[in-house]
């Protein structure tokens, strides 16, 4: 048995931020240290994936503030986003123990809690991250890849089409938010098959349009289970998709040896794993 | 009728009920007095079942697109 251990409050405490994540199920994933910060903070604001984890978020809490408002369909999510830092800053500010929830895990795929740590420590404020159980940890077990079979890239859709990256057809290709394809704010409904075109036309130079895809989404809920489907790539265009859904390409081509490393490597081998003299 | 917030959570906790079939978890449900909305939620699997009981609305996702608060 474990005798009670408490860490005696301080007086004129300073305020303090620490971002957590729910993990991408609810009733699954939440880590005991997660829950922990929820439970002891002053105030708690969410970025959550659907009201009905925002209801389960308050029943840890009394003070939750729901972030969810601060989103406008034609506002651009940047402004969103900075507006979510200003709200925990001025909390933070005013002397309270602030946590902010997110969805998956608060450091991947999220600006606000990068941010607000960053602004947080550079006025003298205590700030933590502490990770959950993000849609990625989530992709690799139900549809089995192992990140370090073949490699694997991750791009935000935008990004992947807006600027010049190098693409490795012998990893498996991870695409995020293609719905939100051409979208700077919010929407209801995914982009015009037109934009998503032009990310076939990028893929198209790395991988033949026959190649099979996957399209995946997460359980959220526990009465759920993944959501996995199958397409050409030339179908992704005219394949309706939510924003959280995420593509997955395999790779295309086999992996090819360096030999000239292999050399260098053979050669090193000579000199550090020559036989020991009896 | 039983609380429909804490039957998802000890769902979502115990392994045999997270991973029980349709069908298994739905019975189970009905024998808890879980609501309508719940039970038919897990019956099929789709969440949307659960939009009236709890005044759904249709949330953005959040933790959305890097590259525009990045390049703009």
């Amino acid at each position: 048995m474990v005798a009670s251990l408490s860490i005696p409050s301080e007086g004129n405490a300073r305020g303090s931020i620490a971002c957590v994540g729910l993990g991408m199920t609810l009733g699954s994933h939440l880590t005991p240290l997660a829950r922990s910060h929820i439970e002891q903070a002053d105030v708690v604001f969410a970025g959550v994936s659907d009201a009905v984890v925002e209801k389960w978020l308050q029943r840890m809490h009394g003070d939750v503030r729901s972030l969810q408002p601060y989103y406008g369909e034609g506002k651009p999510r940047s402004d969103t986003y900075q507006e979510w830092v200003d709200l925990m800053m001025a909390e933070v500010r005013a002397g309270k123990k602030v946590c902010g929830v997110f969805y998956g895990h608060p450091g991947v795929f999220a600006w606000s809690p990068h941010k607000v740590i960053e602004v947080a420590r550079a006025e003298g404020y205590q700030a933590h991250m502490e990770p959950g159980i993000s849609a990625e940890d989530c992709l690799y077990a139900d549809l089995g890849i192992d990140p370090g079979s073949h490699g694997c890239q991750h791009f935000e859709v935008n990004q992947f089409v807006l600027c010049k990256r190098q693409v490795d057809p012998t990893a498996h290709l991870v695409l995020w938010q293609v719905a939100m394809l051409g979208i700077p704010s919010v929407s209801r409904s995914d982009a015009p098959a037109a934009y998503r075109q032009l990310l076939v036309d990028r893929l198209s130079r790395d991988y033949p349009l026959e190649h099979q895809v996957t399209i995946y989404r997460a359980a959220t809920l526990p009465v759920e289970r993944p959501r996995i489907r199958k397409v050409a790539l030339r179908d992704l265009p005219t394949t309706p998709m939510t924003p959280e859904e995420t593509v997955v390409l395999p790779p295309a081509k086999a992996v090819e040896r360096d030999e000239d490393f292999i050399r260098q490597v053979e050669a090193l081998d000579k000199i550090y794993k020559a036989p020991v003299p009896a | 009728m039983a609380d429909t917030i804490e039957l998802l959570e000890a769902i979502g906790r115990d392994a045999s009920l997270r991973h029980a079939t349709a069908d298994a978890l739905a019975a189970v449900l009905e024998r808890a007095k879980a609501s309508h909305a719940l039970t038919a939620a897990a019956a099929t699997g789709d969440s949307a079942h659960l939009k009236k009981e709890f005044d759904y609305r249709l949330d953005h996702v959040t933790q959305s697109s890097q590259t525009f608060p990045i390049m703009l």
